[in-house]
């Protein structure tokens, strides 16, 4: 690896552990949006997100001597960030401030339509524009654990082994939850049944 | 129509949509979905679902504000950062913790700094705690009296003195913690027990007072006049220190008793370290060495074929005794005594065997009884005038001897080497009281107490010794090791035994009746003890100093209780908090460096024992050293 490639998040790891606290800002400075993102989801607010994603890195940094290299560092650290907003929630039974599914309409309100490709035409647009609506009243209805799962596969685009590393489960149970969500979903959302 | 065979395509079928399905398992789910059209519809609404459920995601992700938290987690890292070094200076991380941050320290110059601040700290509260608790306890004591004497129940002043009590309670209990994190835990039943057991028979004698026993002198207990729990936290910390002294009297003990005291040293290794006064001698001529114990062959290493008796003997085993030895455990110490030294028949074997370095062989010295070492002592100094140990050692040899006069011919080669050492003018004294003359010993009193150091170097009797070990047949890292964690203990022995008996012809003036003599001659010894302690290089060495300051400064205190009023015996009291203080301190430096020394990789392992055989404890933990 030459001098100018990044470092690998586990090597930061490892010169964390040596008493390199660089490494930590650099791994702070990788992933902090990331984690707070991540917290919003769970927590819908965004001060306590925000100290959350402290938290977490804070939590990394104390457990820096008992992390093995040979672990992938994003998984492990979105599970202690996911253990730390599920004790949150328990804890404060989180006061709900602005929904993931509101972030995404008031983004859509700024920007005035969905994303969607260049080579759309209006009939599709508006297909878009009505599928996603639907989208988001049935995302509403899904249970948290559900949600959770949404969020983790599509939201922040983790593969079904990255989310079963951090919900502590396996790749095959996490794709036999996605299939049901996604069955749910279509299901509740006209706009997806075959029936329409 | 779905049916069984549709589920057995459901995760393959997400599996697709998450792009990591194998093309032959691909294909035979692209022939199921051609069969059928409710699973290729169900995977066309997925995909639907998903390419919306993936914009939503890239809308949610650009709606959230970006955030900079490297600042504060920094913040939160230094704190924590701290807290880790408090619980690894109050030994509560765990083995995995602790080697790290052992490593840590190691590496980072920055981080060792820090952690002795934190040392520091830790100390100065510790003996601010110790000395204001009397003052806790008289206030105990008036506001139980005053409770007593309280009108009816319910009363505002029965509130305000409960509030006063629970106060009191609670500065108590933050005393309590305070000393107990301070203080390592020992069981010290079995090693006190024994040690008394073998201390009594081996007493050596005085002259000229021979009824008197001579370096039994017991430490006194802190007095009566003492608040209740004093004496409870002053004993506590000082059985944790005798903890370590039971064991280094153990190790000492299971030489044969007239080897006790037969204390020569100085360095050896297959690389002799040049010392001054003491140049290592070239291997290719055997030069030095060869007029005491014949020619070395060129480029001889001092390892003889394996020893049975070192079988068990690894750089872990030894660190793993050393920090159970300070737990007080059996069969560790039985351990560490067997592997740290010789027997004199393994120190006489030594003797005997051809191309023994000049270092190895005095080391196997230390091993042997005063008759038999001194003939190798003798010829030692004369290769060697200007070397200050040697000087030392054969004084101590010829005091074993009674050969006082002999005896003092060396201390004055030896300050003449070393004008600004003490210790040759106390050792003096104690001959010269062995011989009768107190007028002499007191003006050699005075004159050493108003030099500022007392020393024996410690690093150079531990040389020799690591050297007896790798000649003996001792791995020698092993011996490196061994060497590097017991060096001091043989002078602490030495140095303790000697304040003792300067002591004891104090106690004999007293009992005479003679109190301005006694307090001299205790002063004196409170001095020697104050010089001892402040310029150690070795723990166990400066925990000789704060011993003999102790049993001084007690002394004082039982003498004061009889010539003078209770105004000086409060200011010996005082001393004696410092003392209590001092020895906190030393305690620390014992478990610091054992669990600092554990948590090291085999390499540093062996540059921490250079490092310490080298430049004494000092050198890691300079902030404990009051010389450095």
């Amino acid at each position: 690896m030459s001098a100018a490639e990044p470092q690998t998040d586990e090597s930061l790891m490892h010169q964390l552990s040596l008493g390199h606290e660089n490494a930590l800002a650099d791994l702070v400075r990788r992933y902090q949006n990331d984690v707070f993102r991540f917290c919003l989801h769970y927590l819908k607010n965004v001060d306590i997100a925000k100290e959350m994603a402290q938290e977490t890195f804070l939590r990394i940094y104390a457990a820096r001597d008992r992390f093995d290299i040979e672990r992938k560092f994003k998984p492990w650290m979105l599970c202690i960030a996911r253990n730390l907003c599920l004790n949150e929630l328990k804890r404060k039974k989180a006061v709900q401030m602005e929904t993931l599914e509101e972030y995404a309409s008031s983004s859509r309100e700024e920007s005035g339509e969905m994303l969607h490709s260049a080579a759309d035409g209006p009939a599709e647009k508006l297909m878009a524009q009505e599928r996603a609506q639907a989208l988001q009243a049935a995302l509403g209805e899904l249970p948290e654990d559900a949600r959770e799962i949404v969020v983790l596969r599509y939201f922040e685009r983790m593969s079904a082994r990255e989310i079963a590393e951090i919900v502590d489960s396996t790749e095959g149970a996490i794709r036999t939850r996605l299939h049901r969500v996604l069955r749910q979903l279509r299901e509740h959302c006209t706009p997806f049944r075959d029936d329409v | 129509m779905k049916n069984e065979l549709c589920e057995t395509y459901r995760d393959d079928m997400m599996a697709l949509l998450e792009g990591v399905l194998p093309s032959e398992i691909e294909t035979k789910l692209r022939e199921h979905l051609i069969e059928c059209h409710d699973c290729a519809r169900e995977l066309e609404a997925f995909e639907a679902i998903e390419t919306s459920l993936f914009e939503a995601g890239l809308l949610a992700q650009a709606a959230v504000p970006a955030v900079s938290l490297v600042e504060n987690v920094l913040q939160g890292a230094r704190k924590l950062q701290q807290a880790e070094l408090v619980a690894y200076l109050d030994g509560e991380l765990d083995d995995t913790s602790r080697a790290a941050c052992a490593n840590r320290l190691l590496l980072e110059p920055e981080l060792r700094l820090e952690l002795e601040d934190l040392r520091r700290t830790h100390t100065v509260l510790s003996a601010w705690a110790a000395s204001t608790a009397p003052a806790l306890d008289i206030n105990i004591v008036d506001a139980v009296m005053a409770g007593i004497a309280a009108p009816a129940p319910g009363t505002v002043d029965e509130l305000a003195e409960r509030r006063e009590i629970r106060q009191i309670e609670e500065q108590l209990i933050a005393l309590g913690h305070s000393l107990t994190v301070a203080i390592p835990t020992v069981d010290l039943v079995d090693g006190v027990m024994q040690a008394v057991a073998r201390t009594k028979p081996e007493t050596p004698q005085v002259t000229p007072f021979k009824a008197r026993p001579k370096g039994n002198v017991q430490l006194r207990t802190p007095r009566r006049r003492f608040v209740a729990w004093l004496p409870a936290a002053a004993a506590a910390v000082l059985l944790a220190v005798a903890g370590l002294a039971v064991y280094r009297m153990q190790s000492t003990n299971s030489l044969p008793p007239e080897n006790r005291y037969a204390g020569n040293s100085p360095p050896a290794t297959d690389t002799p370290v040049p010392r001054d006064g003491f140049p290592s001698i070239p291997p290719e001529t055997g030069a030095g060495a060869g007029d005491i114990a014949g020619p070395q062959p060129p480029g001889a290493r001092q390892s003889n074929p394996r020893n049975h008796k070192y079988e068990g003997a690894t750089l872990k085993s030894v660190l793993d005794a050393r920090r159970t030895a300070m737990m007080k455990d059996a069969e560790a110490l039985a351990s560490l005594a067997n592997w740290a030294e010789l027997s004199a028949e393994e120190a006489r074997a030594l003797l005997a065997s051809a191309g023994l370095s000049e270092e190895a062989l005095l080391g196997a010295a230390q091993f042997l009884s005063a008759d038999e070492a001194n003939a190798v002592l003798k010829a030692a100094v004369e290769q060697h005038p200007d070397n200050a140990y040697l000087r030392y050692a054969l004084a101590r040899n010829y005091d074993e001897l009674q050969q006082y006069e002999q005896g003092r011919a060396q201390l004055a080669a030896w300050s003449n080497i070393d004008s600004e050492n003490s210790l040759p003018h106390y050792m003096e004294a104690e001959m010269l009281l062995s011989q009768g003359d107190l007028e002499g010993a007191l003006e050699v009193l005075n004159n050493a107490n108003d030099m500022a150091r007392a020393s024996v170097d410690a690093s150079a009797s531990a040389q020799y010794r690591q050297a007896a070990l790798i000649a003996n047949g001792m791995d020698p890292d092993v011996a490196l090791l061994l060497a590097a964690t017991g060096a001091g203990e043989l002078e602490h022995t030495q140095l303790l035994s000697l304040g003792q008996e300067l002591l004891e012809y104090g106690k004999y003036y007293e009992e005479l009746g003679e109190y301005d003599t006694a307090q001299q001659i205790y002063q004196a010894v409170q001095q020697m003890g104050l010089q001892i302690d402040q310029n150690a290089q070795y723990a166990s060495v400066r925990l000789a100093g704060a011993d003999v300051q102790y049993d001084a400064v007690t002394a004082l205190i039982d003498l004061y209780s009889i010539s003078q009023g209770p105004e000086m015996q409060y200011l010996m009291e005082t001393a004696l908090d410092g003392i209590v203080g001092s020895l906190v301190e030393i305690t620390n430096i014992f478990t610091q460096s054992a669990s600092f020394l554990a948590g090291l990789s085999e390499a540093a392992l062996l540059d921490a024992a250079a490092q310490i055989l080298q430049g004494g404890d000092s050198s890691l933990f300079p902030a404990y050293f009051p010389g450095q």
